[in-house]
């Protein structure tokens, strides 16, 4: 299929995530209750005073859990389930007898659907910067706004391929769907969408470094608040391509295995 | 009494028969089982983050200790696993209501929202949380010295019962309004992200948000009253609400349920 | 004696429109339109106990609407229902207990099961004593012939013995009233064959009263002797199916064969031409002057074969289905 075609899709996409207003403006809303429940948490650990905070400051961690808060909502997927769908109800055969690519499909729509919310949830963090920076004195360089903007950019597109590869486990797994509130909070959660991961010890940071998650949300706030250097900026972009490439490998192989199971089958 | 004892037997054998099958049909898909049990691992580890963060925050937290507050989470833990075993019912929901699959259920002589919230039961997802919730409650118990009575014991049981009542009502009233809307994904991320607030015990929070989960939307009796009344720091009208609290959210999601099923279009119709 | 009453009934689905294009999106985000939609507009029937009645009409014409609000599965936007004394839409459990519904499109049957594990739920679910259950499943099932599948997976069975399953599992509280909302779609021809053969002598034997819906006219005259006719939400036609095609008046259809070639022209005068190809022809005759027709037709033409049939039912119900509804709107 044509650029253009994919463009189309994109407005599809656009176009679906708005006709359920009220899940659009609800699923923003939703961000707030667990912010304002960190925020509480983090208050009063601070207060009992003992808390193992690695180096973080109150306010960075408040500013920390603000910005994962957002960032981790602007990565959320949730095309994860009209593909299982896809692959259980046999929706996939329209797909397999035409000259599209699935992925790319899925993508296209995945973008377009969160076009206006990423769009809204970038003027917030805009504001929550622009607050910080006048409240706290915080100052954020330019140069690090401009990279948070290109590790967001990659962020989606990572995501996007570890769901996609979790939502293609659907050709063996045949109930995946229900499964997929819980690992989307997992996951949220070791990417450090709710708090930095490496106030867990020197461990659980280790793991957070290796594995993917970290790049999906941690990272990205890392990189607006100061907590990384330019080198472990550089370094982060790598892993973040890495572990595109990795995801993109892994769904190709997924995707060919399980469509010739899917065709064998008969869907 | 006797007819009401009839129907009891009725419903519980109608349960059982549930649960036999479910149990066969999860045989036949094994790797879902096992994949569920994983998840709900993970899910699980997730919960105990807060442990440790809390514990590590020190001895305690305005009024309540360390171990007090692992028996919180821990009942947390124990409770929300159990409704895990019949949330393949609420996840199906809004998809039944949806595709129509509900027509066959409405016709039946019984109870529908018995027959179409608890038809399928999960058994491998509770496993983990069941498991490590009460071993948390258990070492909090034991750590803090709280006395092992009968009545303590028979005290926490009910309100871990009526704890996971309101976890089954309060989950329910956000899928009813797929009757209304065609999706309630965002209705779902907003009430499990209010009920996000049980992930540490209610003490953290300051005492306004602290009298909202209590009398508004009752959620924090469901990780703190079980805990809190072997502690013997629930006055009596607390203890009296406690009972009741559930009660009352039951009659509303009752009502909501025949408006709801007043609503029902049946799809393909 | 009356069983299904059935006066103006009407239900009415609200659903929201959407302009085209990402603009209409936009605007749909904040102000959104909602439209009717008209299912069944106010239409009015009765029922004898133990009578089979067919309902009949193109896609969209609110005979499975009906059968659900019989069922109780729909509230109806008004009217009046009684079956059995009984409003179905308050759900009695007494009345569910009297009636039973199957739905080509929708399965009671747990797919990871065999039949026989869903019959045992029904089994608890009615209250059946045990000894009555084992002897109307005994019946069924021999009746149908299914009895060696009963241990079979309901995924594992084909179209036509998953709907024979689904059947004995509505009758197995022996309900007095049997709805059936398209039982036979996609099934083989000897599948359908089958279960027609069953409901029909099933309404004989134990005068459970039907009613049916279904798009194959062969169903229909099956198993109903009579049969309603609903269009645009009411009511067209209500009588026996062999009489649809009367509103034609009384005709005929004849078809011929020549030794040669025919032409319009010398066709005309025996009756309407419906169809001409060469030396064959398909005319439209008056049934009363059929006999004068005919004799003339062989005198004047080299007539080779010759055949009177009726015209079809289909033609009949055609003719309903594109007539506009009386009363409707």
């Amino acid at each position: 299929m044509k650029p253009a075609g994919y463009c189309y899709i994109f407005g599809m996409g656009m176009q679906k995530a708005m006709a359920y207003r009220a899940d659009f403006f609800l699923s923003l809303a939703s961000c707030i209750f667990p912010i304002i429940m960190q925020a509480y948490l983090w208050t009063a650990l601070y207060a009992a005073g003992a808390a193992d905070t690695n180096g973080y400051t109150y306010e960075q961690m408040i500013l920390y859990t603000l910005l994962a808060g957002i960032t981790s909502r602007i990565v959320a997927t949730g095309f994860e389930n009209d593909v299982a769908q896809d692959i259980k109800d046999g929706g996939l055969n329209k797909y397999l007898v035409k000259p599209v690519n699935y992925g790319s499909y899925c993508f296209a729509q995945f973008a377009g659907s969160k076009a206006a919310a990423v769009g809204f949830l970038l003027a917030v963090t805009a504001a929550v910067l622009g607050g910080a920076s006048l409240l706290l004195g915080i100052p954020f360089e330019p140069v690090r706004l401009a990279l948070y903007a290109l590790s967001l950019a990659l962020a989606l597109v990572l995501n996007f391929s570890i769901f996609f590869t979790i939502a293609l486990l659907g050709f063996w797994l045949t109930e995946i769907r229900q499964l997929f509130g819980t690992i989307s909070i997992v996951i949220m959660v070791i990417s450090g969408g709710v708090f930095p991961l490496d106030i867990f010890g020197p461990a659980a940071a280790a793991a957070s470094a290796v594995l993917p998650f970290g790049y999906t949300t941690q990272f990205c706030v890392n990189i607006v608040n100061g907590q990384l250097t330019m080198g472990e900026i550089g370094l982060g972009f790598a892993a973040q391509l890495f572990w595109i490439i990795v995801f993109t490998l892994a769904h190709r192989v997924l995707w060919w295995q399980g469509a010739k199971r899917y065709t064998a089958v008969g869907g | 009494m006797k007819r009401l004892w009839a129907r009891v037997r009725y419903y519980l054998g109608l349960l059982g028969l549930f649960a036999k099958y479910s149990l066969m049909e999860q045989m036949e898909y094994r790797i879902n089982f096992v994949a569920g049990i994983a998840v709900e691992c993970g899910y699980m580890l997730i919960k105990l983050m807060y442990a440790v963060l809390i514990l590590n925050a020190g001895a305690e937290i305005n009024g309540l200790t360390a171990n007090e507050m692992l028996m919180c989470i821990g009942t947390y833990i124990m409770v929300t696993g159990i409704y895990m075993g019949i949330y393949p019912n609420f996840w199906a929901l809004p998809l039944s209501v949806r595709d129509g699959s509900l027509d066959m259920l409405l016709t039946k002589p019984v109870n529908s929202q018995f027959l179409i919230t608890l038809r399928k039961l999960d058994f491998g997802m509770p496993i983990p949380d069941v498991l490590c919730g009460l071993a948390l409650i258990v070492y909090g118990w034991q750590q803090q010295g709280l006395p092992v009575t009968f009545a303590n014991v028979a005290g926490f049981v009910v309100f871990c019962i009526t704890g996971w009542f309101l976890t089954y009502c309060l989950f329910l009233i956000p899928e009813l309004l797929s009757f209304w809307f065609i999706s309630t994904n965002g209705l779902q991320a907003l009430s499990s992200s209010v009920f996000d607030f049980n992930n540490t015990p209610m003490n953290i929070y300051p005492k306004w948000v602290q009298r909202l989960g209590i009398f508004l939307l009752p959620v924090f009796l469901i990780t703190n009253f079980p805990t809190l009344f072997v502690m013997g720091a629930l006055s009596p009208a607390m203890i009296l609400w406690g009972l009741a609290a559930p009660l009352l959210i039951f009659a509303v999601q009752r009502f909501l349920w025949r408006r709801a099923l007043r609503r029902y279009t049946s799809a393909s119709g | 004696m009356e069983i299904i009453t059935v006066k103006d009934l009407t239900k009415t689905f609200t659903y929201s429109v959407k302009e085209k294009g990402l603009r209409g999106s936009l605007r749909n985000l904040f102000a959104r339109q909602t439209r009717q939609k008209t299912a069944v507009s106010g239409i009015s029937f009765a029922v004898d106990q133990g009578e089979a009645v067919g309902l009949l009409g193109p896609n969209g014409a609110g005979k499975t609407t009906t059968l659900k609000m019989l069922s109780g599965i729909l509230y109806p936007t008004s009217g009046e229902v009684k079956v059995a004394g009984y409003v179905p839409w308050e759900r009695q459990r007494e009345y569910q207990r009297r009636f039973a519904i199957v739905m080509g499109q929708k399965t009671q049957l747990w797919p990871d099961l065999p039949a026989l594990d869903t019959f045992e739920l029904n089994r608890r679910i009615y209250q059946i004593d045990a000894a009555e259950y084992q002897r109307t499943l005994d019946e069924l099932t021999s009746l149908l012939d299914v009895r060696s599948l009963l241990q079979v997976q309901v995924r594992r069975l084909s179209l036509g013995e998953r709907m024979k399953m689904e059947l004995i599992a509505a009758l197995l509280h022996r309900p007095e009233i049997l709805y059936l909302d398209e039982p036979t779609i996609g099934l083989d021809i000897l599948s359908q064959r089958s279960i027609r053969e069953f409901l029909h002598y099933y309404n004989q034997q134990t005068k459970t009263t039907i009613l049916l819906t279904s798009h194959y006219t062969a169903d229909i005259e099956a198993i109903c002797p009579r049969s309603i006719i609903i269009n645009h939400g009411s009511v067209v036609f209500d009588g026996p199916l062999a009489e649809v095609s009367e509103v034609f008046g009384h005709k005929k259809l004849v078809s011929l064969k020549a030794r040669r070639d025919l032409d319009a022209g010398e066709l005309a005068g025996f009756g309407t031409v419906r169809r001409l190809d060469h030396n064959t022809a398909l005319l439209e005759v008056d049934r009363d002057g059929l006999q004068g027709c005919l004799q003339r037709l062989f005198g004047a033409l080299p007539v080779v074969d010759l055949d009177v049939k009726d015209i079809p039912i289909e033609e009949g119900i055609a003719y309903f289905y594109r007539k506009a509804g009386v009363g409707a709107q």
